[in-house]
């Protein structure tokens, strides 16, 4: 069974008296151990339907099942554990707390999953590149280092899915390449599960299999 | 490991900074107000128990007395009626003087004879000058706290009842008023002929201060116009050793409004943290996103809130009980008040700031716990 799938997944807001739709009806399907992107241009919905999945809204109607259970009408205490145990989230505004340094940012997200404090925040960001960094608060990396700490938060506990919302946005090419080889390598090495989104077509062919979204569906697979 | 909101109060020094010291004046505010009260309590029972006097009789008012004094006759029915278990009754004059050297503050005179200073204790200064009054002259006592405030020397003038009186003495601090002067001067200048404001009872040892007092107010004198009639003397013995409560009891309104005071200040305080929780949850919108996004429940976002909450008011309530202590040592050296800071109500106080603290951390925690996710994110 794939780890994510969708059935027929739509998502309207409401604006005024209106209700515009952002997903028409989604379907996917995502295995284990792949690295699939969704592109498509600004406005199609690809980051209503990461949110969708990622727990942090409810869809207007549809299906969502992840690693084995369907997650679409689960309370939302129980949708928050399933995210903090399951999932990690990479941003395009990399999201890191200004109050803490690289290495307190891992750490705190660690304790909110229930980890011990053995070192893993020290290993992981030794292992991006970030050894010598990891006092340092965000205001004291450069871009492409602070979506570094961003990655190595999120893969810290291992989580199941890995969600990246336009993660190369914000940052110029040297540091897209690097962040996108470093998805890269995570799957390869790691088999980590990753479900990226992008309007930028060479960002979306690093990844095993693209989808195409244009107006809130799935076009081209 | 990561203490979140530690790092979010030093991010914000300033803020905390502020937001700690309005919590401190609340609580040194409280402290300060109540130590005054139990200090100024503290003390005047102090210096009457310093005394060695077991008993002081004051007169009770009653409607057909023109004048306040005891009469002097009332001695030996006291005496009578308590058997042989006095070991002495000192007559007291007592009045006011407003003004004395630089101090503009009122304290209490005792009009005493000279030889009943030594039996109550007050005791002159070893300073090669300091005297006790001639009884016929108008010639003072003052304690060397005072001295020391009102910038007075031996040999200065004071002007009191509108006579100039020379100071010849000064005496040791902590024993019963401040200022003493002949009896008998005194008693004409108020025109308290052949009475007295107050007796100072020493008992025998071994005898019950308390049924003595009892005794005494069951003396039975003649109603003035009234013969044949009589009644229970109309006095007030106030036993030393229970002088404390009897003057708490009575120091009743002025307590209630050092409560409203504190009440008023700790209502600000209470309203500070809200508005600091408050800014801080708005502020932290984003913050806030970024934990929901990472698993953090609403529990941990709300428990961050009030950490941060009760952080602040930890802080503010030990600068605030550093500042009253501060208080009560610099309080003293500056004026005549003295300020008793009890551990019961730095407790209270304490229980209080923490109390308020948690409460108004809960509607900003509510709010944070409960702000959507996405929308937070997107914050600016």
């Amino acid at each position: 069974m794939p780890i994510l799938k969708t059935i027929d997944l739509k998502k309207s807001y409401k604006i005024g008296a209106r209700w515009e739709p952002a997903l028409n009806g989604v379907n996917i399907e995502v295995e284990e151990g792949e690295f699939v992107s969704i592109v498509g241009p600004s406005g199609c919905g690809k980051s209503t339907l990461l949110h969708l999945l990622g727990g942090l809204h409810r869809a207007t109607s549809g299906t969502i099942f992840f690693d084995g259970d369907e997650i679409t009408s689960l309370p939302d205490a129980v949708l928050t554990e399933v995210r903090r145990k399951k999932m990690g989230f990479v941003f395009q505004r990399f999201n890191l707390l200004p109050t803490l340094s690289a290495r307190a940012n891992i750490e705190i997200a660690m304790k909110i999953r229930g980890f011990p404090n053995d070192n893993a925040s020290v290993e992981v960001l030794r292992h991006m590149g970030l050894g010598e960094k990891m006092h340092h608060k965000p205001s004291e990396l450069s871009i492409g280092e602070q979506q570094r700490v961003a990655i190595a938060r999120a893969i810290v506990n291992r989580p199941k899915l890995l969600l990246a919302d336009e993660p190369t946005g914000n940052l110029d090419s040297e540091n897209s390449k690097r962040i996108l080889a470093e998805f890269k390598r995570l799957n390869k090495e790691m088999g980590q599960t990753i479900l990226m989104i992008t309007h930028n077509p060479d960002a979306a062919n690093t990844a095993a299999r693209i989808l195409r979204m244009k107006d809130g569906y799935i076009v081209e697979r | 490991m990561t203490n979140l909101a530690a790092a979010n109060l030093w991010q914000r020094k300033t803020r905390s900074a502020i937001s700690i010291f309005g919590i401190a004046i609340g609580i040194a505010l409280l402290l300060v107000l109540k130590g005054m009260l139990l200090g100024t309590i503290t003390e005047i029972t102090s210096r009457m128990a310093n005394t060695g006097a077991d008993i002081f009789v004051y007169r009770k008012l009653t409607p057909w007395a023109d004048a306040q004094a005891m009469p002097m006759a009332w001695i030996d029915k006291i005496k009578q009626a308590t058997g042989n278990k006095i070991e002495y009754l000192i007559p007291i004059i007592q009045d006011k003087i407003s003004t004395i050297g630089e101090v503009n503050q009122e304290n209490r005179v005792w009009g005493m004879h000279s030889q009943d200073l030594t039996a109550l204790n007050v005791s002159l200064l070893h300073d090669g000058q300091s005297r006790f009054f001639k009884e016929d002259e108008y010639e003072m006592l003052i304690d060397l706290r005072l001295a020391a405030h009102a910038k007075l020397h031996i040999g200065d003038k004071v002007r009191y009842v509108g006579r100039d009186w020379t100071l010849v003495g000064i005496v040791e601090n902590g024993v019963g008023v401040r200022v003493y002067v002949p009896f008998t001067l005194l008693q004409d200048l108020k025109s308290e002929e052949n009475g007295a404001d107050i007796f100072a009872i020493k008992v025998k040892k071994g005898a019950d201060a308390e049924q003595i007092g009892a005794a005494i107010k069951k003396i039975q004198i003649e109603v003035p116009g009234k013969p044949g009639e009589t009644m229970g003397l109309p006095v007030e013995p106030v036993v030393t050793a229970t002088m404390y409560e009897t003057f708490r009891e009575k120091a009743g309104i002025i307590d209630d409004f050092a409560n409203y005071v504190t009440f008023v200040a700790l209502i600000i305080s209470f309203l500070i943290i809200l508005l600091t929780m408050y800014t801080i949850v708005v502020e932290r919108t984003r913050d806030i996103g970024i934990l929901k996004s990472l698993g953090a429940s609403r529990m941990f976002i709300a428990r961050n809130v009030v950490t941060e909450s009760l952080a602040l008011c930890v802080l503010g309530v030990s600068v605030g009980i550093g500042l009253s202590c501060l208080a009560a040592w610099v309080i003293p050296i500056i004026s005549l008040l003295n300020v008793t800071i009890s551990l019961e109500w730095v407790g209270i106080a304490a229980g209080v700031g923490l109390f308020g603290g948690i409460l108004g951390a809960l509607v900003p925690a509510a709010l944070a716990a409960n702000k959507d996710p996405v929308v937070a994110l997107t914050y600016e």
